[in-house]
């Protein structure tokens, strides 16, 4: 085992430097040399995501980089996600980081904030394919992943979100098709549908539930944007989920809830929302775009995707969008390698075969067309529409996104389960939420 | 510092190179990191920002503005005290079950060990799955028996009768361990026993049981802290939940040093629980004394 | 007497059932599609058997489950031969040696037991990212050389039920301290040993938050952390959780099954054999 390890530790020592020797002299990319220069001498990168699902998508773009820049080597590293946000940080912090990870929108501005992202601004100036590929990506997915103006992530997905429903249970219901009011359907309108989707049995318990409410970003973000409010102020420093038109937003969830039109919240399941909708048990749900592959395992019924409804008082429809980006370690020991694979990972071909494996919408539009080219669901092209409005998930860097979450969700089951009004579980979560703001608005400026 | 004779000193010194694994090992991997995990619990250190020296901030944070501190213990004692009994009876009664010469007694032996070997991460969803209120099978059974559905995973009282079902379900180990015990006490005991018109009941309260108590001391101490350091079990079912019904202390740890990135102050809260878990083991130890029957030491 | 007989097979039969259930549950589960898994009523038999849930999870791409396994097997495998070479002397020193201050150590390797790993987890991370040990399999095998106090504890225990006579005689027959360890005290310990290295074996195989934080590369990691794969960000492909752990239970079990005899010999505690 002593020489096992041993030799395991000199190979990791060759490695790094080898590595370290193919990479420019100089630290970083600053000082004028071209990455793609660079780029000829190769190296070793590292790459964290959590996608499992994406696997046969990333392993196709590694192979483009490799056989753009045979001296690239990509090594992929997955983590399931929960445990993804545990080990990255620790990582990090304790100098064995990736060089290239992964980074989910609400994330992004407390990891920029601390330090844990690096500042691509010199890397983008010195490489043509990376200035291209920002410059023609929307304004929005461009400076959604900037941070104090300075861009500090590179997009490469954006996400949306419809609804799903099962087609069988509206005709069996003698309803109308949605696509025919998708255009014009309001949050009211999806109520009375659920109502009269929802059908109990004869001892009172509920076979059939009309719409699934979560205690999630979804549909809420969707509707608090829609209903025109956000959920921080400008400086992102302060948390306003007390104002009244939060709940104001909210009140279609809560009155469904309330009919019992929805599973309850208040348990914890084994079988989410996705899992009653396959089985059938549920009329209509909210469906995030990378839900789709997992719906369409679904044989037993006919199923769709319509957009979102309108905010009934203010007549338009926001949807939120998780942009996924690729963020380089600040500490990477391999800039240079890492700035070269980037170059490869943004070409159009490569970002195509994201569109074309269905996993992933990419965020340059021109190569978007493939995603979109299937059967299943007949209206995929709902989810192509809902991009002309969506808003990305931003956050705040004043508080841990997974802590947010905790808060908000919270807060929404209690009302949800009538232990708490709407106002007063906002305004409670809103109170705590400030609190841990504060301390980590003192901890940054320390 | 007490004298030590010519003979006592080389006697010493072989024991300590004897133990001497143990001894780097437990100030390395123990001893070290403790140290130094007390030492973050003094400062404010979180992973993504600067660190400041606060002294004892922490701990006072903990005792004074911090409710969940409370309700965590609160949970991990009632599960502790409700748990290890459980465990410690459903292992001595089934190890003695097990132990008769009957005819198969292997493939008995067996099936009730199986449970263990699964790992926890998918067992618990095993059971997450089955314990689903409106989907599970076990409500589906329960139904058809005429009982009405139980909410499994809503409630602290039943979130923790469902952990403790579950762990009992994987405490193979434990009744192998009493098994060993129990075929560890010479049957000539138990023939002696026989001769003199004792019932069998008595023969497990007086033979079986006081020979056993330094087995059941055993799994006491071991059940107790396991109790106290349950983490994975809880993380999977339930992650606390619904609104921390279920916040067992490891748990909260967990989320305040890796979801909430306050480092500092979950390095404060291993410490007290270290504090609180050596202090229950020492009790334990201390009334070992009157109750543990070692044989032949 | 027959009556007692009868009861007592009653009895372990009921609780045999109410065992097997979950087990049952858990195979079936391995064998059903997706769409199956949630059908409610819950369905207790499905045909056909969907065996492809098994190869499925086995090559699913995001793992490296043939690799993994490999690298939890000869992980174990090192770890045990670490327990046995480590606890057995350091057992030995606790028990059939005389020295002073023995006892109040031994309450301290007790007490040492007590520290969960996430407390030291962090701490530990940060002295093996300076000795450059991360993403190796040190941080996770080197405990088990040093002699882990649960395992150290059973085969202790058992030491000190060997008659003290065995040792008196060989000290007379002239034998010193490492001999009397290996000819005299070491066969009398089999039982005990065993049962520490199938624990050991066991609780290694199963081990998780260690290769988690530790292990950094899929090449490395272990088939335990590799479980975690199938849960994704959204939903979690549960026909596949299942069949994949049962793969990863099977040889335990095999082994287990085999070795029965020996592991419940095995810990035999203090004092009272004849």
């Amino acid at each position: 085992m002593k020489k096992a390890f041993v030799t395991v530790l000199i190979g990791t020592m060759a490695v790094s430097i080898l590595a370290g020797c193919s990479g420019s002299p100089s630290p970083g990319t600053a000082g004028g040399q071209r990455v793609t220069e660079a780029a000829k001498e190769g190296g070793n990168v590292t790459w964290w995501t959590w996608s499992t699902e994406a696997t046969d998508a990333f392993t196709r773009q590694i192979e483009y980089v490799k056989a753009a820049n045979p001296k690239l080597n990509v090594d992929i590293q997955y983590t399931a996600n929960a445990d993804y946000w545990t080990k990255l940080p620790v990582a990090i912090a304790g100098g064995t980081g990736p060089d290239l990870y992964q980074m989910t929108r609400p994330s992004f501005e407390m990891y920029a904030a601390s330090g844990q992202a690096m500042d691509l601004t010199d890397i983008i100036a010195s490489s043509p394919a990376l200035s291209k590929y920002l410059e023609s990506l929307s304004p929005e997915l461009r400076e959604t992943y900037q941070f104090e103006g300075k861009q500090m992530a590179i997009p490469f997905s954006v996400e949306a979100t419809a609804i799903a429903y099962n087609k069988d249970l509206f005709q069996e219901a003698g309803l109308p098709d949605l696509k025919e009011i998708e255009d014009t359907w309001t949050w009211d309108d999806l109520s009375e549908l659920a109502k009269q989707l929802t059908i109990k049995n004869s001892s009172g318990e509920t076979q059939q539930f009309g719409f699934y409410v979560a205690a999630d970003r979804i549909p809420t973000w969707e509707m608090i944007w829609s209903h025109g409010y956000e959920m921080f102020d400008t400086n992102k420093e302060t948390c306003m989920l007390d104002q009244p038109g939060i709940a104001e937003a909210l009140q279609p969830l809560i009155g469904m809830y309330a009919e019992g039109i929805s599973p309850s919240v208040d348990v914890v399941t084994s079988t989410s929302g996705d899992d009653m909708f396959i089985s059938g048990k549920i009329a209509m749900i909210t469906a995030g775009i990378w839900k789709v592959p997992s719906y369409s395992n679904i044989t037993a019924f006919d199923w769709d995707v319509v957009q979102l409804p309108f905010d009934a008082v203010t007549g338009k429809r926001i949807s939120s969008s998780n942009v996924l980006g690729l963020v380089v370690n600040p500490n990477t020991k391999n800039p240079e390698a890492t700035a070269a694979a980037l170059e490869e990972l943004v070409q159009p071909d490569c970002q195509q075969i994201l569109a074309d494996s269905h996993i992933y919408i990419p965020a340059l539009e021109s190569v978007r067309d493939g995603y979109f080219d299937r059967d299943q669901p007949e209206n995929i092209i709902a989810y192509k529409k809902t991009l002309d409005y969506i808003h990305p998930n931003t956050l705040t860097q004043y508080i841990p996104y997974a802590q947010f979450v905790t808060e908000y969700t919270d807060a929404l089951r209690k009302a949800y389960t009538g232990k708490m009004t709407l106002e007063d579980a906002l305004k409670a979560a809103n109170e705590t939420i400030n609190t841990v703001m504060d301390e980590n608005k003192a901890q940054f400026n320390q | 510092m007490v004298k030590l004779s010519k003979k006592e000193k080389k006697q010493l010194r072989t024991g300590l190179l004897m133990i001497s694994p143990w001894l780097v090992g437990v100030i390395g991997f123990t001893l070290i990191p403790l140290l130094l995990a007390f030492g973050m619990s003094l400062t404010n250190y979180s992973f993504l920002s600067k660190f400041k020296f606060i002294g004892f901030q922490n701990y006072i944070t903990m005792f004074t503005k911090d409710p969940l501190i409370w309700k965590s213990l609160g949970i991990t004692f009632i599960y502790a005290i409700l748990a290890v009994p459980l465990q410690l009876m459903f292992g001595f009664l089934l190890a003695n079950l097990l132990n008769q010469k009957l005819r198969g007694i292997v493939v008995y032996r067996t099936i009730f060990y199986i449970p263990c070997l699964i790992v926890v991460v998918s067992s618990t969803l095993l059971w997450r799955q089955m314990l689903d209120t409106d989907f599970g099978v076990i409500n589906y059974l329960i139904t058809r028996l005429g009982i009405r559905k139980v909410s499994w995973l809503s409630q602290t009282a039943t979130i923790i009768a469902s952990t403790v079902l579950i762990s009992l379900w994987q405490s193979g180990k434990l009744i192998i361990i009493n098994l060993s015990g129990l075929q560890g006490i010479p049957t000539s005991l138990y023939e002696a026993a026989d001769l003199d018109g004792c019932s069998k009941l008595r023969q497990v309260f007086y033979i079986t049981m006081p020979l056993m108590t330094p087995v059941l001391f055993m799994n006491l101490i071991m059940g107790l802290i396991g109790a106290f350091k349950s983490f994975t079990l809880i993380k999977i079912l339930t992650d606390g939940g619904p609104d921390n019904a279920s916040l067992v202390y490891m748990l909260y740890l967990y989320k305040n040093a890796f979801v909430n990135f306050k480092l500092g102050y979950a390095n404060a809260m291993s410490i007290l629980l270290f504090v609180i878990v050596g202090a229950l083991t020492i009790l334990v130890f201390r009334s070992s004394e009157k109750w543990v029957y070692y044989g032949g030491e | 007497m027959k009556r007692r007989v009868v009861s007592c097979y009653f009895i372990l039969t009921v609780l045999a059932v109410l065992f097997m259930f979950p087990l049952y549950w858990f195979f079936l589960n391995s064998l059903k599609s997706y769409e199956q898994l949630f059908q409610f009523p819950p369905k207790f038999w499905v045909w056909p058997l969907r065996l492809k849930n098994y190869p499925e999870a086995y090559h699913y791409q995001a793992l490296q489950f043939g690799r993994m396994l490999k690298n939890s097997g000869i992980i174990t495998v090192i770890s045990v031969f670490g327990t046995v070479l480590s606890s057995t002397i350091v057992a030995y020193g606790f028990s059939r040696l005389k020295w002073r201050g023995r006892d109040q150590m031994f309450v301290i390797v007790i007490l040492t037991m007590i520290i969960p790993t996430e407390v030291v987890l962090t701490p530990l991370y940060f002295i093996y990212s300076k000795l450059h040990l991360l993403d190796t399999w040190f941080p996770i095998i080197a405990p088990f050389f040093f002699a882990k106090p649960f395992y150290t504890f059973i085969i202790r225990q058992s030491m000190m039920g060997i008659p003290v006579e065995m040792d008196e005689s060989a000290v007379i027959d002239g034998s010193n301290v490492w001999q009397r360890l290996i000819y005299v005290i070491l066969p009398q310990a089999k039982p005990a040993l065993m049962a520490a290295m199938i624990m050991a074996m066991q609780d290694q195989w199963n081990n998780y938050l260690e290769p988690l934080i530790f292990i950094n590369s899929n090449t490395k990691q272990t088939i335990s952390v590799g479980l975690t794969f199938f849960s994704g960000m959204y939903n979690i492909q549960w026909n596949l959780v299942f069949s994949a752990a049962a793969i990863v239970a099977l040889p335990i079990l095999v082994i287990f099954v085999f070795f029965q005899r020996y592991f419940i010999q095995g810990i035999v505690v203090s004092g009272v054999k004849g």
